[in-house]
């Protein structure tokens, strides 16, 4: 009789197993989140102040500058991540799936549709460097 | 039963062609990858794969040889799994295997192409970055979990340590197990692993796995997600993607448990989707170029850019590689070219073999010291149109620039081959867009072949020599080639006795590319048609034979024509070369393809020569381009203001403008100073001239020719200027007399804000000819004649400007052709008229030089531009009015100054003795 009421051991220990996903999962996930969070400092480019006048692909950034006037984008396509590295008729040309963006970061050819993200930065009075947050 | 049947002699079938089953074959090769991979692990870093790979291919051919050992067997273990997948649904047996086990193996399939992408990435070069950052943004999209899973397989964006240790250990390890439970065996099957062994040596021998040269314009992933990558190319939204091949997979997953139907539909889908797939992979493998548009196969730059020839040599595995020699990274990667060319100099900074190595421009192979195979589809003559995508534009060098040269008017040459159909009949339009090098086989079309059709860019350089006089096309170094005195003697005794230096210690004097843009470079084709080179220089060209020169101030071209001393144009005279006015954007284009060579032309007289306030820039607000040209020509920036062009506000980067508002412009070359001029105080006056361009009065001759006759004769073979081949038949011109005088005036019109806009502008006959072509087209009397003017800017400027009398009394002028103008009295009125020189030409009753009839409003010329004319009735009216004054008074009397302020009101205080021409018959009264 009292058989019938035991949990047989094999699903006992499978219950066990299968509770222990859920902590370790959010251990994995903790773990990352810490990672992540050394890294962002690290998500800090500093731009030389000799830096080319025009369009200046950097580091992961595509920088336009004119003079003072300077606006910084994300080379990522915001379509699948891949890396904008080249301006062609003055067009940002996505290499791997063809996505075009005006030199304002505006997408005027799909498949993206979000436009590029464009990153503030601080300029160093002292030493002219420019410093960008890309993350 | 029948099903069971068939299914066995398939199975046999399968065993006869591969040796064993496709579930053996795909452990089998699995093993080898797993055996290779531990292998390939000593020679690859990590830290640096893209360049531990580079230096696997230049230096150590038996590591190379492990890799491709590696990548075979990784390709034929994707193809073998996923037929052994098939081979499961076609044989029903999915459901024999274990409710766990089936879950485990459709897992292992995510498994397997994370193994096989990861491998890829593992190479590090472009393609490879590429694929690492589309992945982690697809596995970013999985909701919540995304950025998590993304971190823990690939890790940081510029590491490959955590995707190296999933692809070596974590994959590996766990196919090998599900491999294990799936198979029941530890080891593949041996005679599985031999018999494919061999296939995949064989393989890794004749085709080693290549390494994508990162200036390779075109980006694709591993061949087997090329499906996937044509899928994205469409979709906006790739989660749609991901979720249907999640659920393809969860359908898998399930298809044991389907009932007969529903399962039999879903393999069915399965497959389809597996072929549709293939195609995708075959299009975009096939048809896709460089930023993933559709491009001919023949064209793809992908297959003529593979670093790796196809067929690699034996005794390279046994290569005794030099370690005091060096291996140079140039642009971020590893080039053995410079292993054996150690010693060439002669090269600007920006393109020295130091800074972009020697593929960057020469493409071949970089990746070997080998000469055979570094030469492998190697470009001797960089920067002709047909390489220069590859070569000086590729992306990290100039890639906006080929394709602004690519339409530009240099290379379409629009204008000749518009006006030249416009012409021969073949077209009612003087403005169509063409392109020199797509033109067919009309008879305009192999006239152009025949006579015009080698000046322009896109034709392609052969011969190793400087730009001289008979040089054409060679698209960007057609200007930008430069030999020194030392690059020549090499090239000399490289043509001679095919010595080559710069390998065994000696030096190599290099020709170099830079800006240093002369005279020379333009004159090759420039003293053709228009002669505006010869024309700068101040040289005529004549119809004498060399033989027949023999006095000072002949000169005879390479080509053997004979040109006759004249008068240079001022800015010659003074030192001025062509590139100190012409500037990049309308040399080598904006972009835009014009249908006329004035239309991309940006600078005018007036940006150098203005009375008015200057319009500046100062360098901070300079477009990137011409700034950088600034700075390659080492011109000083700070604190200058630089002049710009009224057309398009272009900077023109060697000039500046002091306080004192004082102008001056630096050559380009020489670095001479130049002030610039204002204006003559007379040019400035309000008034009569307003619409007379600076050329109208100031170009002091131009080539001028009389009675051309262009045919075809059938039975003489011609040269296709375009492809050097002969045509049956050639077209050949005639040519009248040649004439060196001021040219004739008329008008071209256009149109503004304000309304249309007269100018008066330069003329010359262009193109007064007969054009037969009855040969051609073997109709009888196919004869055509065109009596048209083509406005010409014929760069012979003279500081002083025209004598009045050579317009207004100078039948030449204003297009009557040359002759007697007189103005006689008769009956107390003022009369013009005209006596020719010429007899009339039969197709139109004009004299055979004229533009146009002496004032006769039926018989008014036609230009080459639409916008262009010649006088009118009226204007030729005002014109002789003032020739009429001219005849008494002179033309620096206070009258004559004052009729060009405003001639209207001074004709009404004439006096009595004027006699003023026949068409002002109440004024002489007064």
């Amino acid at each position: 009789m009292n058989n019938n009421s035991k949990i047989p051991r094999r699903k006992f220990l499978k219950s066990i197993a299968g509770l222990l996903v859920i902590p370790s999962i959010a251990v994995w996930i903790e773990s990352i989140k810490t990672r992540l969070k050394i890294n962002l400092k690290s998500k800090k480019i500093v731009l030389p102040p000799d830096l080319n006048e025009g369009i200046v692909f950097y580091d992961g950034l595509i920088v336009k500058k004119n003079g003072e006037n300077i606006k910084i984008f994300s080379s990522t396509c915001t379509h699948l991540g891949c890396k904008i590295n080249q301006e062609k008729n003055n067009r940002f040309v996505c290499p791997c799936h063809g996505s075009q963006f005006t030199l304002s970061g505006e997408v005027v050819k799909g498949p993206a549709t979000k436009n590029l993200m464009q990153l503030n930065f601080t300029k160093d009075k002292k030493t002219g460097k420019i410093i960008v947050y890309a993350g | 039963m029948p099903d069971k049947q068939k299914n066995n002699s398939t199975d046999k079938l399968y065993s006869k062609l591969f040796g064993s089953t496709f579930g053996h074959i795909a452990f089998a090769s699995f093993f080898i990858a797993a055996i290779s991979g531990i292998l390939l692990a000593i020679p690859f870093d990590v830290k640096d794969p893209f360049n531990s790979i580079a230096l696997m291919l230049i230096a150590n051919p038996a590591a190379e040889f492990i890799r491709s050992v590696h990548y075979w067997s990784a390709q034929f273990f994707l193809v073998f799994a996923v037929l052994h997948i098939w081979d499961h649904l076609r044989k029903s047996t999915e459901k024999k295997v274990k409710k766990g086990v089936w879950l485990r193996l459709t897992i292992s399939l995510l498994a397997v192409f994370f193994v096989m992408i990861s491998g890829f990435i593992l190479k590090g070069d472009a393609d490879s970055i590429q694929a690492k950052r589309i992945l982690s943004s697809l596995l970013f999209e999985i909701p919540y979990f995304g950025k998590y899973i993304s971190y823990s397989l690939l890790g940081n964006e510029n590491s490959y340590q955590l995707i190296y240790v999933n692809h070596i250990a974590t994959t590996t390890i766990f196919l090998w197990l599900i491999i294990i439970e799936h198979v029941k065996l530890v080891w593949s099957n041996l005679r599985s692993t031999l018999y494919f062994l061999t296939f995949i040596l064989i393989a890794s021998f004749f085709f080693p796995a290549g390494l994508h040269n990162n200036s390779d314009p075109v980006m694709k992933g591993p061949w087997y997600f090329l499906g996937l990558q044509e899928l994205f190319h469409y979709f906006s939204y790739p989660s749609l993607v991901l979720i249907f091949f999640t659920l393809l997979i969860i359908l898998i997953w399930r298809l044991p448990k389907l009932p007969g139907k529903i399962g039999n539909y879903s393999k069915q889908f399965i497959i389809y989707t597996a072929i549709a797939y293939i195609i995708l992979i075959v299009i975009g493998y096939f048809f896709r170029g460089e930023n993933w548009e559709f491009t001919s196969p023949l064209k793809n730059p992908y297959f003529t850019t593979f670093t790796t020839p196809l067929l690699t040599k034996f005794q390279n595995y046994f290569t005794d590689f030099d370690s005091n020699k060096e291996i140079k990274t140039v642009l971020g990667q590893k080039e053995g070219c410079v292993y054996c060319h150690t010693n060439s100099k002669g090269f600007t900074v920006s393109h020295s073999p130091e800074i972009i190595g020697c593929a960057s421009c020469h493409l071949g192979n970089p990746f070997t010291i080998d000469k055979e195979l570094a030469h492998y589809d190697m470009v001797l003559i960089p920067g002709n149109l047909g390489n220069a995508k590859l070569t000086c534009g590729n992306t990290n060098c100039h890639p906006d620039i080929t394709d602004r040269v690519n339409n530009s008017i240099m290379t379409t040459m629009s204008g000749v081959v518009s006006v030249d159909k416009f012409v021969f009949g073949e077209s009612d339009s003087l403005n169509k867009l063409y392109r020199v090098d797509e033109i067919g086989n009309s008879a305009a079309d192999i006239h152009l072949k025949n006579l015009c059709a080698s000046c322009h860019l896109s034709k392609e350089k052969e011969k190793f020599e400087p730009v001289n006089q008979l040089s054409r096309g060679g698209g960007c170094i057609a200007c930008h080639l430069t030999y020194s005195g030392q690059a020549k003697q090499d090239l000399k005794e490289y043509l001679t006795v095919n010595k080559i230096k710069g390998i065994n210690g000696d030096t190599l004097f290099h020709p170099g590319i830079s800006l240093k843009v002369t005279n020379e470079h333009c004159f090759g084709c420039h003293s053709r048609s228009g002669r505006i080179s010869t024309n700068y220089e101040g040289w005529h060209e004549t119809q004498l034979d060399k033989s027949e020169v023999n006095s000072d101030g002949y000169r005879v071209l390479q080509d053997e024509r004979v040109f006759k001393f004249i008068t240079p144009d001022i800015h010659h005279q003074k030192g001025l070369e062509c590139i100190d006015c012409h500037n990049s954007y309308e040399l080598m284009g904006d972009g835009k393809m014009y249908a006329h060579e004035e239309n991309q032309t940006k600078i005018r007289c007036e940006d150098c020569h203005f009375s008015n306030k200057p319009e500046t820039i100062t360098f901070d607000k300079m477009d990137y381009e011409s700034l950088k040209i600034v700075r390659l020509r080492n011109l000083e920036i700070n604190n200058r203001k630089f002049l710009i062009t009224k057309k398009d506000s272009i900077p023109l980067i060697n000039t500046y403008v002091v306080q004192n508002d004082s102008i001056y412009l630096i050559g380009k070359n020489t670095k001479k100073v130049f002030p610039l001029k204002t204006p003559k105080p007379v040019c400035q006056t309000v008034g009569a001239h307003n619409n007379l361009s600076c050329n109208s009065c100031h170009t002091s001759w131009s080539p001028q020719c009389v009675g051309c006759h262009t045919e075809f004769i059938p039975n003489e073979e011609g040269i296709n200027h375009l492809t050097g081949n002969k045509t049956e038949g050639r077209w050949a011109e005639a040519s009248g007399v040649f004439f060196a005088e001021p040219p004739t005036l008329g008008i071209v019109e256009k149109e503004t804000a304000s309304g249309t806009k007269k100018k008066v502008e330069t003329f010359i006959p262009g193109m007064i000819l007969t054009v037969d072509k009855s040969e051609f087209t073997k109709k009888k009397d196919d004869v055509i004649f065109k009596r048209l003017f083509a406005p010409a800017v014929s760069h012979t400027t003279a500081a002083k400007g025209r004598t009045c009398k050579s317009c207004h009394n100078n039948p030449v002028a204003i297009g009557y052709g040359r002759g007697k103008l007189i103005y006689k009295t008769v009956n107390g009125k003022g009369v013009w008229a005209f006596e020719s020189t010429y007899a009339n030409d039969e197709n139109d009753g004009l004299p055979q030089d004229a533009w146009i009839g002496f004032l006769d409003a039926t018989k008014l010329g036609k230009s080459t531009r639409t916008n262009a004319r010649s006088f009118n009735l009226t204007e030729q009216k005002r014109i002789l009015t003032v020739g009429a004054c001219l005849t008494c008074h002179k033309e620096n009397s206070e009258i004559m100054k004052k009729s060009l302020i405003d001639f209207d009101a001074l004709l009404k205080q004439v006096s009595e003795k004027c006699i003023l021409p026949e068409w002002n018959p109440g004024l002489q009264q007064k």
